[in-house]
C-alpha cells in the first residue's frame, strides 16, 4: 500500500517555478531515495509534504488521507517526521533536551487520548534513541557546540523518539565522514526494522544506493525517472543530467 | 458637498506628510533591513531646530523661511541620518531581532530626552504655516490654506523624484539592488555601505519635511505629540509592505483621508464621547489592522549570524538560595535607607517586576512586546476599580466576574501545558474556585459597600492579573502568526491604543454581570479625571501606608516568588517547549507542537504578570495619571533597559527595573546635591545631572543595547570567582565586613555617605580579589606534563620545569615567541 502520494505537485516561486507538475509514491516499510542537482526542487518537495511550503497545484495524500491544506504540526501529529538540510536544532537547549522536548510533544498528544505516558517510559525511551543514533556521548553539550555530522544525527533522533510513520531526511550524511557514513547507513536500516519508512534526499550516491529500494530523480523541478537504483544507474537522462558519464 | 471637499482637502493634505514620512522610512529599510523606530522622533526635533531657526525671538531665531528650511534639510537632517548610520546602526545586520529593534528605539528615546533637554522651559512654541494662517485660496465655497497647497505639492514633486531617483540613477538602482540581495552587490562591485549612508541621510530629511509640515497643524510644539503623528505614518510603510514606495503613498493618503473622514462623520469625535479619541488613534488601529492581514512569510528557522544570544538556565535551587538573599539583601537595605530612597528601590524593584514578563515573553518564548506598561497600565486600573473606584450595586457581582475571568485564563493557559479533556475542565474549576474563595475570603465581595477603601485587597491584585491576562490574549489572537518586527510593530500600536483610548478615557461603563443583581451590577469610570489615587495594599494588619520599608520587603518577596515561578516553568516540559519555538518554529511545527495554543499561553501569563506588576507599582506609587507612569514611551523605556540588563535572564529584569525605576534618578539626584553644595561648579554639575536624567537611559540602551545577553551576564562573569571553592575564605570575609559596615550604619556610628564609600568598594574588589588570589592557586597546581603547551602556554619557567624533569641541560632563556 502507498503510504505517501503525491499528484501533480507544482510550486511556483514569482517567476520560477520550483516544482513542475510532480507526482510520485511511497511505499509503506521501504528506502525511497530522491536525487538530483542542487536546485532541483528536492527541499522544496519535502516542504510540501511536511507542510511548511503550501503546493500551488496538486494533491498529497498521506495514508489515503488528503493532506494538501493541513497545517505542519497536525501532518507532524499524523506520523510525518522530517529533518532539515539546513539544520534547524534547538540552540538554547542540550542535546538531550533537543531530544526529550520531542519526545514530550508526542507524550502529551498520546496521554490526552489514552492514558498519561509514564514518566520513566520517556526516559527509557531517549536513552534508547541516544544508543540507536550513537549520541550518548554528547548529552549535555549544548547542540551549537557539537561537530555538523553529530547534529545531523540529533536532528535524526529528535525525529525518531516521535516514531513517525514516515521520515524525510534531507542530506542526512553530509558533513559526516566515511566510516560515519556507513555507520549510518546501518542506522537507516535498522530504523525500517522497527517499521519507519525513511524518504531520503541525498547526494552521497554510494548511500543511496546501497540502502534505497527505489529513487526518484529530480531536475528543474520536473521528475525525470523512478526505478529502482539499477534503473537509476543506467538511465541515460540521469546520467546526462546529474550522475555524470564516465570520463 | 462643499463639507466633503474640506474634509477631502485636508485628508489628502495629511495624507501627504504621512506618505512622505512613511517614503524615509522605507528608504531606509530597504537599503539597511533597520526598522527606524527613531523616524518619528528625529521629525521632531529637527522640527523643534526649524521653530528654533524660523520663530523664536531669542536665540538664532527670525531666519527667513527659505533658509531655514534648507539649513535644517540640507545640513542638519542629512547630518543626523548619516552620524546614525555611521555610528550607531551600522553593523546590526546579522544580529537578532531584538537588537535591531532596540537600538533604534534607543535612539528615538535619546530624541525624545535631548529635546526635552534642549527645550526644557514649559514656553509654548507655535509654529505658523507656510504663508501665515489667513493666506488661502477657494474652489467654490470651499477654502484651501496655502500650506495645504504646498504640502500636496511637495509630496507630488517628492514622488516624482523618487522614481527618478530609484529607476533612473546609478546610484538608486544600486540601493534597489542592495535591497535584493546585499552580498551580491558587494561581489559585483556596489558599494551597499554608501547605499545606505545615502538613505540615512535622505530618510532623515524626508523625516524632517513631514516634521515642518506637520507641526503647525499641532498647535504648539509637543514633543510627544509631535514623535507619534509622525509614527503615524509608520502604517503607510507597511502597507507598502516596507519596500513598495507607490503603494506606500497610496497608504499614507488613505490614512490621512481615512482620519478626516472620520473627523466629519464624528463631529470631531463629539457624536460618540466614547470614541472621541478614535481620531487620533486611527492610523495605529489602521496599522495593527495592516499587519494581521499581510500576507506573512512562510515559518522560518533561525537566521542570526552575529552576537547570538546564549542565556544560561539557572538551576532551581540556586534561584531560591538567590531570592532568600535578595529579600535579605532588601531588608537590611530598608532598616538603614531614608524614606526617599526606600521609594526609588521600590520603584525599580517593581519595574523589574514587570520586566519579568518580559523575560518571560521575549527572554524565554522570543515574542516581541512593546506594550509591556500597557498591560500593566490595565492591571493598575483594574485593580483600582475592582477595590475602589466604582460604584457598586453587589459584591457577588464581582465574585462572578472574578469567576468566568478564572475560567478564560484557565481555558487560555492549562492546554499549553499538556491538559486536555476532562482533566483541563477539571483543573479550571480547581483554579475557578479557588479564585472565587480569595476574592469572597479577602474582600467580602459577597456584601455590599467596598467602595473607597483604604488599603487594596489582595483579590484586587489576583482579579488585576486575569484581567491583564485576557486582555494579552486578545492582542495576541489575532496577532498569533506576527513575529519578531511585525509583532514588535503590533504591540507597539496596541501601546499607543491603550495610551488614547483608555488612559484618556473619561466615561463610565456599567456592567450588567449575568444572573446578579438587576440590571447594572458594577458602574465605573475608567480614568476619572486622567488620574487615579490608587491605595496600598492590606493584609494581617501590617501597614503598608506609612511604612515604606514593609512595601520594599513586600515588592522584593513578590519578585523573588515570581522569578522562582518563572526558573520552575522554564525548566518544566513548557519551558523547554517555549525554547524550541523561540529558536526553530519551522522544526517545531514539524514536531507536531501546536505553536497557537503555545503562543497564547505565554502571551496570557506575561500580560498576567504585568498586570499584577503594574497594580503593584501603582499601589506603591499611590496614584497614576494619564501620561505617568505607563505610557507607550515609557514602556518602550522599560523594554531597552530590561535588554540591557539581560532579557533572557530574570536578574536582567531586576537590573532593568532598578536601572529605569532608581539608578538613573539616584544618579541625578547626586549630581544635583553635588551642584547645591559647590555651587562654584554648579552649571557642570547641572549639566551632568540633566545628562542623567533626560539621556541617560536611552545612552545606556545605545551603548549596552546591542550585547543580546545584557548586563547580568557579565556581572555574572565577574563574580564567578567567588563561586569557586578557593575562594570562599574571600566570600566570607567580604561579607563579613559588609555586615560589620552595616550593623556600624544601623547603630548610627557612621552615617550613609560612609556606609556607601565602605561598602560599594567592597562589593566591587571581593571578585576582583577572588579572581586573582584563584588565578594564583591553579598556575601553582601542578600540570600534568603532556598537557603543558596545550592548556598553558610555555613559559620560561615552564620549560626550566620541563627540562628539569626530564634531566635535560637548561635551555638559554629566549624571547617568548618560541612556543
Amino acid at each position: 500500500m502507498n503510504l505517501l502520494d503525491l499528484q501533480n505537485i507544482s510550486v511556483r516561486f514569482g517567476g520560477h517555478t520550483a516544482l513542475n507538475s510532480v507526482s510520485m509514491s511511497i511505499q509503506t516499510g521501504t528506502i525511497t531515495g530522491l536525487i538530483g542537482p542542487n536546485g532541483a526542487g528536492k527541499t522544496t518537495l519535502f516542504n510540501v509534504v511536511s507542510g511548511l511550503q503550501k503546493a500551488d497545484e496538486g494533491r498529497v495524500t498521506f495514508e489515503g488521507r488528503h493532506i494538501t491544506g493541513t497545517a505542519p504540526y497536525k501532518r507532524a501529529k499524523a506520523g510525518i517526521g522530517r529533518t532539515f538540510q539546513r539544520l534547524e536544532l534547538f540552540p538554547s537547549l542540550t542535546v538531550e533536551e533537543n531530544i526529550r522536548v520531542a519526545g514530550e510533544i508526542r507524550a502529551q498528544q498520546t496521554s490526552s487520548r489514552i492514558l498519561p505516558v509514564a514518566r520513566n517510559s520517556i526516559e527509557k525511551e531517549i536513552s534508547q534513541i541516544m544508543e540507536l543514533t550513537g549520541l550518548n556521548d554528547f548529552a549535555n553539550s549544548h547542540v551549537a557546540e557539537i561537530p555538523t555530522g553529530k547534529a545531523r544525527l540529533v536532528e535524526l533522533a529528535r525525529s525518531l523518539i516521535q516514531y513517525p510513520k514516515l521520515i524525510l531526511l534531507d542530506e542526512p550524511a553530509s558533513g559526516q565522514n566515511d566510516l560515519e557514513t556507513m555507520e549510518f547507513a546501518k542506522t537507516l536500516k535498522t530504523i525500517t526494522r522497527k517499521g519507519i519508512t525513511i524518504f531520503l534526499v541525498e547526494h552521497d550516491m554510494s548511500l543511496v544506493m546501497s540502502v534505497c529500494d527505489q529513487v526518484h530523480v529530480l531536475d528543474f523541478g520536473v521528475l525525470i525517472a523512478s526505478g529502482t537504483t539499477e534503473e537509476i544507474q543506467t538511465n541515460t537522462t540521469v546520467i546526462d543530467a546529474y550522475l555524470g558519464g564516465e570520463t | 458637498m462643499t463639507e466633503l471637499i474640506t474634509f477631502t482637502v485636508v485628508g489628502l493634505a495629511i495624507g501627504s506628510i504621512y506618505a512622505i514620512a512613511s517614503a524615509g522610512l522605507v528608504v531606509t529599510y530597504t537599503t539597511s533591513g533597520i526598522f527606524n523606530f527613531a523616524h518619528g522622533a528625529i521629525g521632531m526635533f529637527t522640527a523643534f531646530i526649524y521653530w528654533q531657526l524660523r520663530w523664536d525671538e531669542g536665540w538664532g531665531g527670525q531666519w527667513p523661511a527659505p533658509l531655514a528650511i534648507l539649513f535644517v534639510l540640507l545640513v542638519v537632517a542629512p547630518i543626523i541620518g548619516i552620524f546614525l548610520q555611521l555610528v550607531v546602526m551600522r553593523g546590526l545586520e546579522g544580529t537578532s531581532e531584538t537588537t535591531k529593534l532596540v537600538i533604534p528605539i534607543a535612539v528615538m528615546l535619546a530624541f525624545i530626552g535631548a529635546t526635552n533637554w534642549i527645550w526644557q522651559d514649559l514656553e509654548s512654541r507655535i509654529p505658523e504655516p507656510f504663508f501665515g494662517r489667513q493666506s488661502k485660496w477657494s474652489i467654490g465655497n470651499t477654502y484651501i490654506t496655502t500650506h495645504q497647497t504646498i504640502v500636496v505639492a511637495i509630496a507630488i514633486l517628492l514622488a516624482l523624484f523618487l522614481r527618478f531617483l530609484l529607476t533612473s540613477t546609478r546610484i538608486g538602482i544600486t540601493m534597489r539592488a542592495v535591497v535584493d540581495n546585499r552580498k551580491l552587490v558587494q561581489l559585483n562591485g556596489g558599494r551597499p555601505d554608501r547605499a545606505a549612508l545615502l538613505s540615512w541621510g535622505f530618510g532623515a530629511m524626508m523625516a524632517a519635511v513631514a516634521g515642518i509640515l506637520i507641526s503647525p497643524l499641532l498647535g504648539s510644539l509637543n514633543v510627544l505629540a509631535l514623535t507619534l503623528l509622525v509614527v503615524n505614518a509608520y502604517a503607510a510603510a507597511i502597507f507598502g509592505r516596507l519596500k513598495n514606495l507607490p503603494l506606500t503613498f497610496v497608504g499614507g493618503l488613505a490614512i490621512g483621508l481615512s482620519v478626516s473622514y472620520w473627523n466629519w462623520i464624528s463631529g470631531t469625535g463629539r457624536k460618540w464621547p466614547w470614541l472621541s479619541e478614535l481620531r487620533t488613534t486611527i492610523p495605529v488601529v489602521i496599522l495593527f489592522a495592516i499587519l494581521i492581514v499581510l500576507p506573512q512569510e512562510r515559518l522560518r528557522g533561525s537566521s542570526i549570524e552575529k552576537y547570538k544570544e546564549t542565556f544560561k538556565v539557572p538551576s532551581i535551587k540556586s534561584t531560591a538560595i538567590w531570592g532568600g538573599v535578595l529579600v535579605t539583601v532588601i531588608s537590611g537595605f530598608s532598616l538603614i535607607l531614608e524614606n526617599k530612597w526606600e521609594f526609588s528601590l521600590s520603584k525599580g524593584i517593581s519595574f523589574g517586576i514587570i520586566g519579568l514578563s518580559m523575560v518571560l515573553l521575549t527572554g524565554y518564548a522570543g515574542e516581541i512586546n512593546l506594550a509591556p506598561l500597557a498591560f500593566a497600565g490595565i492591571g493598575a486600573i483594574t485593580a483600582y476599580q475592582f477595590d475602589v473606584g466604582s460604584g457598586v450595586e453587589t459584591g457577588a457581582g464581582f465574585a462572578t466576574l472574578a469567576v468566568l475571568l478564572a475560567v478564560l485564563f484557565g481555558y487560555l493557559v492549562f492546554p499549553a501545558f499538556g491538559i486536555n479533556r476532562y482533566k483541563l475542565w477539571a483543573s479550571i474549576s480547581i483554579f475557578a474556585a479557588g479564585v472565587f474563595i480569595l476574592v469572597t475570603v479577602f474582600d467580602g465581595t459577597t456584601g455590599t459597600g467596598i467602595a473607597s477603601r483604604e488599603s487594596m485587597s489582595i483579590s484586587a491584585f489576583v482579579v488585576a492579573a486575569l484581567v491583564s491576562g485576557a486582555v494579552g490574549a486578545a492582542v495576541a489572537l489575532p496577532a498569533l502568526r506576527l513575529r519578531g518586527l511585525y509583532l514588535g510593530l503590533a504591540t507597539f500600536a496596541f501601546a499607543i491604543f491603550v495610551d488614547k483610548m483608555v488612559y484618556k478615557q473619561r466615561r463610565s461603563l456599567s456592567l450588567d454581570v449575568p444572573f446578579v443583581g438587576d440590571g447594572e451590577d458594577i458602574t465605573f469610570n475608567i480614568f476619572n479625571n486622567g488620574a487615579l489615587n490608587i491605595p496600598r495594599p492590606g493584609f494581617w494588619g501590617i501597614d503598608f501606608n506609612h511604612n515604606q520599608s514593609a512595601m520594599l520587603i513586600l515588592l522584593s518577596i513578590v519578585f523573588s516568588l515570581i522569578s522562582f515561578l518563572l526558573v520552575v516553568l522554564r525548566r518544566s516540559t513548557y519551558g523547554r517547549q517555549l525554547s524550541a519555538m523561540k529558536d526553530s518554529p519551522a522544526a517545531c511545527a514539524t514536531l507536531g507542537l501546536n505553536m497557537v495554543k503555545l503562543k497564547l499561553s505565554v502571551f496570557t501569563l506575561a500580560a498576567a504578570i504585568a498586570g499584577f506588576g503594574g497594580a503593584l507599582h501603582a499601589s506603591n506609587l499611590r496614584a497614576i495619571q494619564e501620561d505617568a507612569p505607563f505610557t507607550v514611551f515609557e514602556g518602550l523605556a522599560l523594554f531597552m533597559l530590561t535588554v540591557v540588563g539581560g532579557i533572557g535572564y530574570i536578574s536582567g529584569a531586576l537590573i532593568g527595573g532598578i536601572l529605569y525605576g532608581t539608578a538613573f534618578i539616584v544618579m541625578g539626584d547626586f549630581w544635583e546635591k553635588l551642584a547645591t553644595d559647590w555651587s562654584s561648579f554648579g552649571w557642570l554639575f547641572t549639566i551632568i545631572h540633566d545628562f542623567f536624567i533626560f539621556v541617560g537611559p536611552a545612552m545606556a540602551g545605545i551603548g549596552l543595547g546591542r550585547n543580546p545577553n545584557g548586563i547580568a551576564s557579565q556581572v555574572f562573569d565577574g563574580y564567578r570567582a567567588l563561586r569557586r571553592r578557593e575562594a570562599r575564605p574571600i566570600l566570607w570575609i567580604g561579607t563579613i565586613i559588609t555586615v560589620v559596615f552595616w550593623s556600624l550604619r544601623v547603630s548610627e556610628v557612621i552615617d550613609g555617605w560612609t556606609f556607601l564609600l565602605l561598602f560599594f568598594p567592597t562589593i566591587l574588589l571581593s571578585p576582583l580579589i577572588a579572581e586573582a588570589k584563584t588565578k594564583d592557586l591553579r598556575q601553582t597546581q601542578t600540570q600534568p606534563l603532556e598537557l603543558i603547551g596545550i592548556d598553558q602556554d610555555f613559559s620560561q619557567e615552564i620549560l626550566d620545569e620541563l627540562n628539569e624533569q626530564l634531566n635535560l641541560p637548561a635551555t638559554p632563556a629566549k624571547s617568548s615567541t618560541e612556543s
